[in-house]
């Protein structure tokens, strides 16, 4: 077995987290579907990464990719990312599926959050430090 | 909300996952080797005599596969189905039949049918690879 993969949620610079939020949320309204991504998504695309192949890491477009899973008690659900250097898989967003086909106001938003995970100025520690700051402050 | 990246479950929410453990280690078992073999689920599901839905149903933790199902699906990824002692969770207390069944269990004489056994679990067949922990 090669060397694990890494799942890094992106932070904004002011520590909001779409997707560490979006499944603290899918955790309260359904722990079932939580488990999906936690107990099987997860263990998974640590395995094997990229190569774990649909519906654990589904190439889109754009260098983005999705981890599908279909909600038991909520609808179609999504995680956009992309892969990156280091074995990283970058999640950007969470999302319930309402469209056939990614959303351009989810894609935009996906490509502002990589630009700046790209950037030399994101660092992971210090964001992961801004996070914490910014729930703890918000309770 | 708590701010850790990953707060420890709450009761309510650790029983529905255990609920879920042995459908997740069956899940999680068929998926790794699906994926190592480099077999799509379609694929799977077309060697197996299914449908490539009952291949999704079973690594999302959905559905009830039924029993043929499930072993023709791990006949093609040279697995074999067995039931395996259960192991305790955190704050769980182990019964008698659980400590009877784990001692037959390592005795090698697991087939009496005499104890409760609650884990399926889908094997390679090494059983050093699911000896009960602790």
């Amino acid at each position: 077995m090669g060397q694990r993969w890494r799942l890094v949620y992106y932070i904004c610079p002011g520590g909001y987290c779409q997707v560490w939020e979006w499944l603290q949320d899918l955790r309260h309204t359904s722990v079932r579907d939580w488990h999906v991504f936690e107990g099987q998504r997860r263990p998974r695309l640590e395995e094997s990464g990229v190569f774990a192949g649909s519906p654990y890491w589904e190439r889109i477009d754009d260098g983005f990719a999705e981890i599908k899973w279909k909600g038991r008690d909520r609808g179609n659900l999504r995680v956009y990312g992309s892969a990156e250097s280091e074995r990283r898989l970058v999640l950007y967003l969470g999302r319930e599926k309402r469209w056939s086909r990614f959303a351009n106001k989810d894609r935009r938003l996906c490509e502002s959050y990589r630009a700046d995970f790209l950037s030399g100025s994101y660092d992971e520690q210090s964001r992961e430090f801004m996070r914490c700051a910014y729930y703890k402050k918000r309770g | 909300m708590s701010y850790q990246l990953r707060p420890p479950l709450n009761e309510r929410e650790q029983k529905i996952v255990d609920g879920l453990r042995s459908r997740t280690n069956v899940a999680n078992r068929v998926a790794s080797y699906r994926i190592r073999l480099g077999l799509t689920q379609q694929e799977l599901g077309q060697r197996a005599g299914t449908k490539q839905s009952r291949v999704s149903e079973l690594e999302s933790l959905q559905g009830n596969l039924q029993f043929d199902t499930l072993d023709r699906i791990a006949r093609v990824l040279g697995l074999e189905i067995d039931l395996v002692p259960r192991v305790a969770t955190v704050g769980e207390v182990s019964t008698r039949a659980t400590a009877k069944a784990r001692a037959l269990f390592s005795s090698g004489d697991g087939d009496t049918g005499v104890y409760s056994i609650s884990a399926l679990s889908v094997t390679s067949g090494n059983r050093g690879e699911y000896e009960p922990i602790g």
